[in-house]
């Protein structure tokens, strides 16, 4: 009997240790087996990463190590039911923090050991532990300063600044009072607007301060995305429109959006993958059209990177279905330069409802070198400049491009 | 390469096994484990590999060349010992210890005399340099018999198994197994079980408490105060202990599978009630090489008090340096020797005197207090660490409780604290006792201190029912051994899956 135990444990052992093998060799082979176990798959739409590819054999890279550190990656990436392992083991880490902290009476732990995000019972939402507070207030007076000087350059054109409340500190968030000394966004706006007041051409809109509950918090932002969802959007551009004298959005009502439910980056990354029905808005964007940089044009409506996308449109929801191009052309009058992060995403539709033209530029998070604000500005001249980006990507800019206000 | 690690799980260890026992014969068999040694090797260090193939030529020349001289002409295998000894010496001391030499003394004569070269240090050069070094003075005591081929020798030095991270394997452990050792089926599954339990214990415990440990203790005493310098330090504790212990167990599994039997290396030491004890416990192959190669050497104990103790403190201070090119490392050596000098003089006869928890708690405040010394770096480290365990630093220093997270390690330090027990053999034995209707061999607590004759790793991870004759109770008990195997395969599956996601996994060998 011993001896059969040991031929199974052997065997039971080697299936286990040989599976990547084997999952190499099965999609060498051409076998095609289903997205989540893994094998063929190229790339991982949970971790947001390619798949490493074949390491290359030579001399020079094993002498300075790439291959060896290739091979580590090629390895670990082709491990059947490799999405399964990530979530499993965070999952069974995240059960020790789940007991204790049902033992000390909180709802809010962390995902896994070492995670950055935490779990909130009370929401079923993922959010980011507040870091803290080092130099950021200083960086928003940079920030501030930098773009009061270009608004006073040009005195003819508003200037919008959106800043969203959502961010780990977050006066709504439960994590902010178990942190000490927390970067808080309740501090770091006020810091912003103040900067950015007395300028007769700059207008300053946030949805700061707004939120009674957590319930009203999440009907604007993803329970576990780090961004706004279309709601949230229109809200914060409404409260900017409004006292720039722009034209308001009609948001409508909620209209739930079919496909799988969401899981965002904070799921992804804290591997923890509570999900959501995402909703958008009823007013619809078929009189907006959007053109990307390779020419292509689609009408606002039209939401081709998100249908049929699989794990893509699971994980990666509001990037795929929020589709963002260079240029918008809306049913509106005049021009506005958008400058934003990713949370111009949902927003860009929502603007171009309200002019001709709306030129689309992510400078507030890609380390863009085709020149400064003053220069977008001279380049497009533009009616509005209309500037939104996560708090977070607001401290960074001037660190990103340093130049970028000159 | 690190046994914990894709690679070597996925692709190493199954092609390295599969193809050693698709060869017919043993001494091809030891040229392809060879092989695969120093593949092991040059995967973290390419160029490194020279200085291994020098150390394992070198060596066996020193040794041919030492028996050569025999009886007759002493006096010349004693020059080539010294010779021997010196060029292993010199090796270790240039590549692990040039910076730390020149820090010190440009740093005493105020100028920069000595070139810091910044070498980055070879790994494990601390173990095969100690087991060359074994082999050429076992040679030269007559105690093992040179061996002649170098390819052989070399697979002794540089085997996979143990080369980064111990045991320590002495020539005369193995010497008859280079030729004569058998690889059973038995063997290779207690060598496989041997292999997840030690793995487990590196990804699963280790690897998590580091997280923790690493977090705590470099923040710094008035960052996490008492909760969060106790559970660092605590959770270092557990981290060196199973990351260890873990990998003497791979590595003494993993030569099971390649039929080899090594000495057991770790024995529960956070059971121990004293100094003493613990190193009776704690990395035996690395004690048991300083009692015979350097202590005894040196006298031992069969001398005048004063005599002994500077040979006492000439071993501690030597196992300090050995485990690190730092000033804390010496000192965690030295406190060892103070203390070990101060039981055998009278604490211990004090300490034995209390209880026997009180006793137990003494132990573990001696090996908390040495790995504070062995993690701090500085002295600013040290006493901010200590200031913040003793409550200088309030509860929770600048921080909250909350975001410390020790708070969430409580479930994983019961089960480290459980796993640093003899919990799997007592009930091992005491099914055992249930088989075969023997009477009862002792409390739980009550782990012998294991003789040399119990260094043995043959009763690791076997569960031999051959002495049960009950029908029933040996069905039983062969349910009760396929469930342990079965969770032995959830251990490798959890393992490999946190392996996979590459969740954080140091490797605090590179200093040794």
């Amino acid at each position: 009997m011993s001896r059969v135990r040991d031929i199974a444990i052997i065997v039971l052992a080697g299936v286990v240790l040989l599976s990547v093998v084997g999952a190499v060799a099965l999609a060498k082979l051409g076998v095609s087996l289903p997205s989540w176990t893994n094998v063929g798959v190229e790339e991982s739409a949970l971790e947001g990463e390619y798949h490493q590819g074949r390491p290359v054999l030579s001399l020079s890279a094993v002498s300075s190590g790439e291959f060896q550190q290739k091979a580590e990656a090629y390895c670990a990436d082709h491990v059947p039911l490799r999405n399964q392992a990530l979530i499993g083991s965070a999952a069974l880490q995240r059960q020790s923090a789940a007991l204790m902290a049902a033992l000390l009476g909180t709802d809010c732990y962390p995902t896994f050991f070492g995670s950055e995000y935490a779990y909130v019972g009370r929401a079923d939402a993922l959010i980011e532990i507040p870091g803290k507070k080092t130099d950021q207030l200083e960086k928003l007076s940079e920030f501030a300063e930098g773009l009061s000087d270009v608004a006073d350059r040009y005195p003819g054109k508003r200037f919008v600044v959106l800043v969203p409340e959502h961010g780990p500190g977050s006066s709504i968030n439960p994590l902010v009072s178990l942190v000490a000394d927390p970067f808080a966004s309740d501090e770091a706006i006020g810091v912003l607007a103040e900067g950015l007041s007395g300028h007769p051409n700059v207008f300053f809109g946030t949805d700061e301060g707004t939120y009674d509950t957590l319930g009203d918090y999440f009907h604007c932002y993803y329970r576990t995305d780090h961004h706004w969802n279309a709601r949230g959007a229109a809200s914060v551009y409404n409260a900017g429109a409004e006292k720039a004298g722009l034209p308001l959005f009609d948001y409508g009502e909620d209209v739930p959006v079919e496909g799988p439910a969401f899981s965002g980056s904070h799921a992804r990354f804290g591997r923890d993958l509570v999900a959501e029905q995402p909703f958008d808005t009823s007013s619809r964007f078929s009189d907006v059209s959007i053109e990307f940089d390779d020419g292509t044009v689609i009408d606002g409506d039209d939401h081709a990177f998100f249908d049929g996308r699989g794990d893509l449109a699971r994980y990666q929801f509001y990037e795929c279905y929020y589709t963002h191009g260079v240029e918008y052309s809306g049913p509106g009058r005049g021009t506005a330069l958008l400058v934003c992060d990713s949370y111009g995403y949902a927003l860009g539709r929502i603007v171009a409802k309200q002019y001709e033209t709306v030129h689309y530029r992510e400078d507030l998070y890609f380390e863009t070198t085709e020149g400064n604000l003053a220069d977008r500005i001279e380049e497009l001249d533009p009616d509005d400049v209309i500037i939104a980006a996560a708090l977070s990507d607001y401290c960074s800019q001037t660190t990103r491009i340093p130049d970028y206000f000159e | 390469m690190v046994f914990s690690s894709s690679v070597f799980l996925f692709a190493f260890m199954p092609l390295s096994l599969a193809v050693y026992f698709l060869l017919p014969w043993r001494s091809l068999r030891n040229v392809w484990l060879l092989l695969v040694s120093l593949v092991f090797y040059a995967w973290g260090e390419p160029v490194y590999v020279a200085l291994m193939v020098f150390s394992i030529i070198a060596n066996w020349g020193f040794a041919l060349g030492i028996d050569r001289c025999g009886q007759e002409a002493r006096s010349a295998g004693k020059l080539l010992l010294v010779c021997a000894v010196a060029v292993n010496l010199l090796l270790i001391a240039f590549f692990k210890y040039e910076a730390f030499l020149a820090e010190n003394v440009n740093a005493c004569i105020g100028a920069a005399a000595v070139p810091n070269l910044e070498l980055p240090l070879p790994i494990g050069i601390s173990f095969y340099t100690l087991q060359a070094l074994s082999y050429v003075i076992d040679v030269y005591r007559g105690e093992v018999h040179p061996q002649r081929n170098v390819l052989y020798l070399g697979m002794y030095v540089a085997c996979f198994p143990q080369l980064i991270a111990g045991p320590i394997v002495r020539y005369q452990t193995i010497e008859d197994q280079v030729l004569n050792r058998r690889e059973t089926l038995d063997g290779f599954a207690c060598g496989l079980r041997l292999f997840i339990v030690g793995l487990s214990k590196k990804v699963l415990l280790a690897n998590v408490v580091a997280v923790l440990a690493t977090d705590m203790l470099a923040r710094g005493g008035s960052d996490i105060g008492a909760i969060g310098a106790w559970a660092g330090l605590v959770a270092f504790s557990f981290q060196i202990l199973f990351d260890f212990s873990g990998y003497s167990d791979m590595a003494i599994g993993l030569g099971k599978m390649f039929g080899f039997s090594y000495l057991r290396n770790f024995n529960y030491p956070y059971l121990s009630k004293s100094g003493t004890e613990f190193w009776r416990r704690w990395h035996m192959s690395l004690g048991s090489f300083f009692r015979d190669y350097v202590y005894i050497p040196l006298g031992g104990n069969r001398c005048s008090v004063p005599r002994w103790v500077f040979n006492i403190f000439v071993v501690w201070f030597l196992t300090g340096l050995w485990h690190g090119a730092a000033w804390h490392f010496v000192i965690w050596g030295l406190f060892y020797g103070v203390l070990l000098v101060a039981e055998k003089l009278f604490l211990l006869k004090a300490v034995r005197k209390l209880p026997a928890i009180a006793q137990h708690l003494y132990g573990i405040v001696v090996f908390l207090f040495g790995w504070l010394l062995f993690w701090a770096e500085d002295m600013g480290q040290f006493t901010g660490l200590l200031w913040a365990l003793v409550g200088g630093y309030g509860v929770s220093g600048a921080s909250t409780a909350w975001e410390l997270f020790a708070w969430t390690y409580v479930p994983v330090f019961l089960v480290c604290a459980v796993a640093s027990t003899p919990v799997v053999p007592y009930v091992r034995s005491r099914l055992l006792q249930w088989g075969t209707g023997e009477g009862p061999s002792g409390p739980f607590m009550k782990v012998d201190l294991p003789a040399e004759k119990r260094f043995g790793t043959n009763g690791l991870c076997s569960f031999d029912l051959s002495g049960v004759g009950d029908p029933a109770k040996r069905r039983a008990l062969e349910c009760v051994a396929f469930g342990v195997d079965l969770a032995l395969l959830a251990l490798l599956i959890l393992s490999v899956a946190s392996v996979a996601s590459g969740s954080f996994n140091p490797f605090i060998y590179f200093r040794f």
